[in-house]
């Protein structure tokens, strides 16, 4: 990257550089506004896996009960069709990535849909992408440093949800063999 | 790559089309190293459009356009790095404040003159902790000027940019725009505020209808100067329809209105023990001069134009 001091013909002194660098600052600028949206909606995402883990440790507290459950909702057709086969739902985690992993998957990629068109196509019918695009960039860097930023946001949608699962999956007991399960506290 | 001898700005046969709306056509200008440039036009002379292509925001239909001898279309992010931009209305990210939007322009423009900046705050007179979305028009508007200028480009493209400045401020401006073409500077000032152009520009571009109906220097393009005059009698007024220099006179009752071409001694004369309760004289709105001179007639260049 050519120094301030060659871009001037005009006898100007250098010029002091500036923080970061102008070719990634839009996929900074857009991956911090993603970031707002996205906390609140890692939080809405954590809390459903934690309800789902917690609901299910404190309704299925044994072995016997969770292979009731594992046996009545694996033969359900209806249930495979919509939110994919029910494999191990017997454990904890298995539970959880049955229950959550299609729904969550919808309504990230629903979130992610409309987040990305407001922190772009909105953006640029705005008027604001003018100044930004005015800057060191193209159109098509500008929208791959775009939908970077938004995939940035995504990334912390996905780690705030991991998180709450882990924490809460690891606050259940497992069950003894063929005894009964228990919480520990965290 | 550009050369150190390529001007400013280029633009050969620069044509944009909306389906059939033509913005620009045949767009020929040439604008050379430190001038400062006045690119003028009424609304939908197709002047932002013209700014677009140079920023390579819209691509041209027909044309091309080059910023020192880089290629608009091809050599952004080159021709970027020599340039900013300062658009009419500002559209600004509401959340920020005045400080932060300066540093988020700052690292797009990847250059800033800190103390310079710091100068330009103060001479708009604007308070940067505020926060975008309790700015006033105004303010928002000093603000990407602010941003424009801060980092000392060897290009301004300045588009309409003292809208919604008051006086005060538009000194401060002009002020900075003479600075930047002390320190040789190149500036192109599209506007339709004609006593803004005469105070800063050397030379002036009129577009109409897309198309580029006049360019030259000031002393060139004189001839379109015209006072409106406005007389108020307290009887019926003097036929001055023979005064020198008069023209588009329009008598209502006891009041009378026309364009006054060259000096005003003759009219004044002619205004002489004539009962004159009041007199007011302003410039002419670029549109008034537009109608005057081009309102029902092709202009020369047009003229040609269309023969070719």
């Amino acid at each position: 990257m050519p120094s301030a001091e060659t871009l001037t013909r005009t006898g100007t002194p250098a010029l002091p550089a500036v923080a970061g660098s102008p070719t990634t600052v839009l996929r900074r600028l857009v991956a911090r506004r993603a970031a707002r949206s996205a906390l609140v909606w890692g939080y809405v995402f954590g809390a459903y896996v934690v309800g789902s883990i917690s609901g299910f440790a404190l309704t299925y507290k044994t072995q016997v009960a969770r292979e009731e459950l594992a046996r009545s909702f694996g033969s359900n057709a209806g249930l495979r069709a919509l939110i994919g086969p029910a494999r191990h739902i017997d454990t904890v985690a298995g539970f959880a990535s049955w229950r959550t992993t299609v729904t969550l998957t919808l309504i990230g990629a629903v979130w992610g849909l409309l987040a990305s068109t407001r922190l772009l196509r909105g953006e640029e019918e705005a008027g604001r992408w003018e100044l930004l695009l005015a800057g060191w960039t193209t159109r098509r860097r500008a929208a791959a440093q775009g939908l970077a930023g938004v995939a940035a946001g995504w990334g912390v949608v996905l780690a705030i949800t991991s998180l709450a699962a882990v924490a809460d999956g690891r606050a259940v007991q497992p069950c003894h063999r063929g005894g009964a399960c228990s919480w520990r506290s965290a | 790559m550009g050369t150190a001898t390529a001007p400013a700005i280029r633009t050969e046969g620069l044509t944009k089309r909306y389906g059939s709306v033509t913005a620009v056509s045949d767009l020929t200008l040439e604008v050379a190293h430190g001038e400062v440039v006045g690119y003028l036009g009424p609304n939908g002379a197709g002047k932002t459009t013209t700014i677009r292509l140079l920023l390579g925001l819209a691509q041209p239909t027909a044309g091309r356009s080059e910023i020192f001898g880089l290629d608009s279309q091809r050599d952004i992010v080159e021709a970027h790095k020599r340039l900013a931009y300062c658009p009419g209305e500002a559209t600004l990210w509401p959340s920020l404040t005045g400080e932060e939007t300066l540093q988020l322009l700052g690292n797009v423009q990847g250059r800033v003159d800190s103390s310079y900046r710091a100068e330009l705050i103060q001479r708009f007179e604007l308070d940067p902790r505020k926060k975008v979305r309790a700015y006033s028009k105004g303010n928002r508007q000093k603000l990407v000027l602010i941003a424009a200028l801060m980092g000392r480009p060897d290009l301004l493209i300045l588009d309409e940019p003292t809208s919604g400045l008051d006086p005060l401020m538009e000194q401060a401006f002009r002020h900075s725009i003479t600075e930047a073409k002390e320190n040789g500077q190149t500036v192109f000032l599209s506007s339709h505020i004609l006593s803004e152009v005469e105070a800063l520009c050397e030379r002036v571009a009129i577009l109409r209808a897309g198309r580029l109906v006049e360019i030259g220097t000031l002393a060139e393009m004189r001839h379109l100067s015209a006072l409106l005059v406005e007389a108020v009698f307290d009887r019926p007024p003097p036929d001055l329809s023979g005064v020198p220099g008069i023209t588009s006179l329009v008598v209502e009752g006891n009041r009378i209105r026309c364009q006054v071409q060259g000096p005003m001694e003759p009219l004044l004369k002619a205004l002489a023990g004539t009962g004159v309760r009041e007199l007011l004289s302003r410039e002419p709105s670029l549109e008034e001069l537009f109608l005057a001179h081009y309102g029902t007639h092709e202009a020369p260049q047009e003229r040609a134009h269309a023969q070719r």
